[in-house]
């Protein structure tokens, strides 16, 4: 009975998979400059309820028949051997989903402080939506021709604001 | 050998290439050569144009893939059928793991994380994805870290003159 259900349970839950990441990819198409979107919804809190989606088929489909062992880390052959159990088929198109997501969500939240025109921006998510590696490619293709790539690495190194605020006091009203 | 396959050679290529990455990562996680320049940038753009150039070589080969395919898990598994777009799917997972890989080494560097707590996340991260992000989003949650991340990730480009300050009281320096 358990072993039915789990036979059959990727197929559907392949739909609450994709349409979960689906939210990410709508709310960063339509609200990109919105931090909402572009850090909590399509930055944190959707990968986050992915990557607990991932563990659980792990867990579950790890030594579930055909089970693959870590041979599928060092030959194709042995990927293609490992997405014959439909479990960790899943697990890896939702690790794509979640990686993508992240990765369109930093280059949302980067083009929204290098100011770039939501014109290129647009295109570029459909972009990296359908196929991110052509996706990530563009961006920083479009972000060098404007020259901003320097701007994009410094807003990488921002230091922590943690430090407590100072007053400030004009020296002459210290009397 | 059949002009459809793919040169195992090159799966290992991609994976030692990811490797360097991972390595920089973990010995020099604050040096911004590693945690920006080679791991966010040069690796995961060099794999994806390893990505683009098999999209676009394997696409049309038999079976060639159709944007149908991605509705359904059963014609995800057919796509991989086509041994370059299984490479395709692989070099999507690995470059965008490094990226994010990369991107929670920055944010633990601006939101000072404990370097074993990272160490912990990113070696998480590169066996299964998915579970290293999850670890990373809850010790992200210790201490409001995530607050201090969606800080840093919405400062705009530095791009204006810098000013000059005059102290009030001083006389004001004629041009």
């Amino acid at each position: 009975m358990t072993n039915n259900v789990l036979a059959i349970l990727p197929t559907y839950l392949f739909y609450v998979v994709t349409a979960i990441g689906g939210v990410g990819w709508f709310s960063l198409i339509f609200f990109p400059r919105r931090h909402w979107a572009n850090y909590w919804v399509a930055g944190v809190v959707i990968p986050s309820i992915l990557g607990t989606i991932y563990t659980g088929l792990m867990l579950v489909y790890w030594f579930y028949p055909p089970s693959s062992g870590w041979r599928g880390f060092i030959q194709l052959d042995n990927v293609y051997e490992m997405f014959a159990n439909q479990g960790l088929l899943l697990a890896a198109w939702t690790d794509i989903l979640l990686l993508s997501l992240i990765a369109g969500a930093w280059v949302t939240r980067k083009a929204v402080q290098m100011r770039m025109p939501y014109m290129y921006l647009l295109p570029l998510l459909f972009l990296m939506f359908a196929f991110p590696g052509t996706g990530i490619v563009a961006f920083f293709i479009v972000n060098g021709f404007a020259g901003r790539t320097a701007a994009l690495s410094q807003s990488e190194d921002v230091a922590p604001t943690e430090t407590a605020p100072v007053a400030a006091v004009p020296s002459a009203a210290r009397g | 050998m059949n002009p459809f396959d793919l040169p195992p050679i090159l799966y290992q290529i991609a994976l030692a290439l990811e490797l360097i990455g991972w390595v920089a990562l973990l010995a020099f996680p604050w040096q911004r050569w590693a945690n920006f320049w080679l791991a966010g940038v040069a690796i995961p753009q060099t794999l994806a144009l390893f990505y683009i150039y098999s999209l676009i070589t394997f696409w049309f080969l038999p079976r060639h893939g159709s944007f149908r395919d991605f509705l359904t898990l059963e014609g995800v598994y057919r796509l991989f059928d086509n041994q370059g777009l299984l490479f395709v799917a692989v070099l999507n997972i690995i470059a965008m793991t490094l990226a994010a890989g990369a991107w929670m080494t920055r944010k633990a560097a601006q939101s000072g994380m404990p370097r074993f707590l990272l160490t912990i996340c990113l070696v998480a991260t590169v066996v299964f994805p998915g579970i290293g992000f999850l670890l990373f989003a809850i010790v992200a949650s210790i201490r409001g870290r995530w607050a201090l991340i969606s800080n840093v990730e919405q400062v705009p480009a530095v791009e204006s003159q810098p000013v000059a300050a005059i102290v009030a009281g001083l006389p004001q320096v004629a041009k």
